[in-house]
């Protein structure tokens, strides 16, 4: 029988993303936009009473050999395109992209070119946030893209508005920081899958309706009485930007891993505090974005270190996007660093599309077994 | 090709016996004359990886690099890069110096910045990331020009710091004027591909021609060069073509003669590319300018090709079809650069028959010469 929980978490799959979106804007006439990973400022769009829909990837069933997204890209840039052109996804009014990475700020392009009508940006991020210059050119940034989301719902995103959107924002990460949490200290009471999902939920829905879920998670989870299951705590790197599948979450868990850490969804999870609500809305998002700029390199290599050692893991998996640049240049940096530290770890590149995970649970099993972890 | 080489192997020289402190940076958007003027010998890793690719040592390098864990899927420079550090930074021209400081501007691609991050790790030296917000159509974004001007002065006091010698504004003004005299001659040789039949050959020619404006820009033997060139270009008595192309896309420098032979045979030259504008481009007058330091330099780095969104490229792509009276264009992916091949394909112009290759430029496994001659052939075969 399901626990209180695990109904919560089975919910969160009943619908697509292209059913919610369509049931939103059936039930409010307003637009609905899509926010590529990792970095736009949903708030913005929230405030302008626009859906902010979130870009979490998933398989890529046919190559739209026009699109020119090249096959040696990551599946969550070909499936965005792919089902953003004529796919599920065509429901959407427009996309934003940050430049986050070369393949992201290139898809801006690509989505212009074929989809005139609908709305298409690029947020650039400040990469050199140690400039006394970066605020300034982030703030006129973000208050470009209040003009153009402004423009498209015909609703001005004010400075009020914006105001209450990051209250309720605020409580959405603060909920998933309680979940991060929870899962840190007593890993069995939440597991790295229902995790996943109860954020997850939050791409295609309001953010008060995810905040409702999230809070009816969180009282679950003080009302469930889970016993106390063994395993190899690990911390899970390397997919702020397209997650794995969640049948690779849930196979590492089985094969007997307990993840009290990781690093999915990303731009859910950005902020370690929150966004002050006082004063000019916009500077504050900022002053958030500048704060807690993620870590790369050698910086982030000193991290997950750091990482391990607070959550008390004893290993660190690796769950890479096949073809992610970024993440596939910080690899051999993080795990020079764990070798370093005698940290065993374990690599798996993903796809959307993986669908069998025997392989992968073969791996996790030899893995967690003696003598990695009890020499 | 002589004097070209003579100057490169001048470079290497004074890299690994000359003075003074020294700075990596990227090709893409550099802002090399202020560290130039402030006494900093420059470094380029990116064509380090070009020459051993050239070379064809980079190969191995990337095998090494590979043996500690980066993936076959990313940048073959990159790679080769850090296979040359494992193998103790000596290469084929000797040993590169560490550098003092790393100074990654971010127009050309995000790729290079983890290469520097892990480049300044190695080197336990400090790096400053220049950050140049990517352009979605003609010119950049006033607030965004503004940022990158800021951080050029930010950057100014912290290499008067390193190199412990303050930018004079005169020495930095004269960098600049050096810097333009070079521009004037270098685009006066690209545009003599407008002539028909042309003297020159803007992609198979001009990516050696395009070496001492990357590399040495600022410098007197920099305009020296581009004015012996352009008379020997001026001088020329014009072959026939009988095919006139543009070319996207890097070249495939490990199999560059190979590559070269295939479009020779089809009399195609090539009038105009536009990986002469990966560092960054000239057009409608644009210059360096000794009388807007700053400023201009802060340009130069945001109109870097790649830091250019695909739709504002491929107008770029039909104003040189046009310019040049060209009857082909040519697209060479290459798998190593994304900002590049991301979307290249989607760039084809209208009512030009396109022709689109891919290989790569570094990594020598990525080119399959049988099939790219069937390509190549069958395309010329068509629209003979
Ligand atoms: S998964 Fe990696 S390559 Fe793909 S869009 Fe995200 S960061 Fe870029």
């Amino acid at each position: 029988m399901m626990d209180a929980l695990e109904e919560i978490v089975a919910s969160c799959g009943r619908t697509s993303v292209a059913e919610d979106v369509a049931a939103w804007k059936a039930r409010t006439g307003g637009k609905a936009v899509g926010c590529f990973p990792v970095g736009v400022p949903e708030e913005i769009l929230h405030a302008a009473g626009v859906l902010p829909v979130g870009i979490t990837g998933g398989a890529v069933t046919t190559q739209r050999a026009d699109s020119g997204v090249p096959t040696f890209t990551c599946s969550l840039a070909r499936g965005t395109i792919e089902r953003g052109l004529d796919g599920d996804l065509s429901i959407l009014d427009g996309m934003i992209f940050p430049d986050a990475c070369d393949v992201a700020r290139n898809l801006e392009g690509i989505w212009r070119e074929n989809s005139p009508g609908r709305i298409s940006e690029v947020v650039r991020l400040p990469r050199n946030p140690q400039s006394k210059h970066a605020h300034a050119f982030l703030e006129s940034e973000f208050e470009r893209l209040r003009t153009t989301v402004g423009e498209m719902s015909g609703r001005d995103a004010k400075d009020k508005d914006l105001r209450s959107s990051i209250q309720a924002y605020n409580r959405n990460r603060a909920l998933i920081r309680e979940l991060s949490r929870i899962r840190g200290e007593q890993p069995w009471r939440l597991r790295a899958t229902e995790s996943f999902l109860l954020v997850r939920a939050g791409r295609s829905v309001p953010v008060e309706e995810h905040n409702a879920l999230l809070e009816s998670a969180a009282r679950a989870i003080e009302m469930s009485g889970r016993r106390r299951r063994d395993g190899v705590r690990v911390v899970i790197e390397g997919a702020p930007c397209e997650p794995p599948p969640a049948g690779l979450i849930e196979t590492l868990e089985e094969a007997g891993c307990l993840v009290v850490e990781d690093d999915f969804l990303a731009g859910r999870r950005r902020f370690g505090a929150d966004v002050e609500a006082t004063g000019s809305p916009l500077s504050a998002l900022v002053r958030a974005v500048l704060r807690d700029v993620p870590p790369s390199g050698p910086r982030r290599a000193e991290g997950l270190i750091e990482k391990v050692r607070r959550t008390g893991a004893r290993g660190v998996v690796f769950c890479v996007a096949k073809f992610c640049e970024p993440e596939l240049l910080d690899l051999p940096l993080l795990r020079a660093a764990v070798e370093r530290g005698r940290i065993p770890h374990l690599t798996f590149e993903v796809d959307g599309g993986m669908g069998v995970f025997e392989s992968v649970r073969e791996q996790v099993e030899a893995f967690v077994e003696p003598p990695v972890f009890f020499p | 090709m002589t004097a070209l080489k003579r100057l490169m192997a001048d470079w290497y020289r004074d890299l690994s016996e000359g003075e003074g402190p020294v700075v990596y940076l990227p090709v893409g958007g550099n802002v090399a004359e202020l560290p130039r003027a402030c006494g900093f010998r420059v470094f380029f890793p990116e064509v380090n990886a070009l020459q051993c690719a050239l070379r064809k040592v980079a190969g191995e390098f990337i095998l090494r690099a590979e043996e500690q864990g980066y993936s076959p899927d990313v940048c073959g420079y990159v790679k080769s890069d850090m296979g040359l550090a494992a193998s103790g930074g000596s290469g084929p021209f000797g040993t590169i110096p560490k550098p003092d400081i790393l100074l990654c501007t971010t127009s050309g691609c995000s790729t290079t910045l983890k290469w520097f991050e892990a480049l300044a790790g190695i080197h336990e030296a400090p790096l400053f990331v220049l950050d140049v917000p990517s352009v979605r159509d003609g010119a950049a974004d006033p607030h965004a020009l503004r940022y990158v001007v800021r951080q050029v002065e930010e950057l100014a006091s912290v290499l008067e710091k390193i190199g412990r010698r303050k930018p004079s504004r005169d020495r930095l003004a004269e960098t600049l004027e050096r810097s333009r005299q070079a521009e004037d001659l270098w685009m006066e040789i690209l545009d003599s591909a407008r002539a028909k039949p042309s003297p020159f050959d803007a992609f198979f020619e001009a990516v050696f021609f395009m070496a001492p404006i990357t590399v040495l820009r600022g410098t007197p033997e920099c305009v020296e060069y581009y004015r012996a060139a352009r008379e020997e270009v001026r001088g020329r008595v014009a072959e026939p073509e009988r095919r006139r192309i543009v070319v996207d896309g890097p070249p495939p420098w490990p199999h560059f003669r190979a590559f070269r032979d295939l479009f020779k045979r089809w009399g195609a030259r090539c009038v105009a590319s536009t990986y002469v504008r990966v560092g960054g481009d000239w057009d409608e007058g644009f210059r360096h300018d000794p009388s807007r330091p700053f400023e201009s330099m802060a340009e130069f780095a945001a109109r870097c090709y790649t830091n250019r969104s695909l739709p504002a490229r491929r107008a770029i792509l039909e104003r040189e079809i046009r310019r040049f009276d060209a009857d082909a264009l040519v697209i060479h992916s290459v798998r190593s650069c994304r900002p590049y091949s991301v979307g290249q394909a989607c760039l084809r112009v209208r009512d030009v028959p396109t022709l689109f290759l891919e290989s790569d430029l570094a990594d020598p496994r990525h080119f399959n010469e049988g099939e790219m001659r069937t390509r190549v052939d069958a395309f010329f075969e068509v629209a003979r």
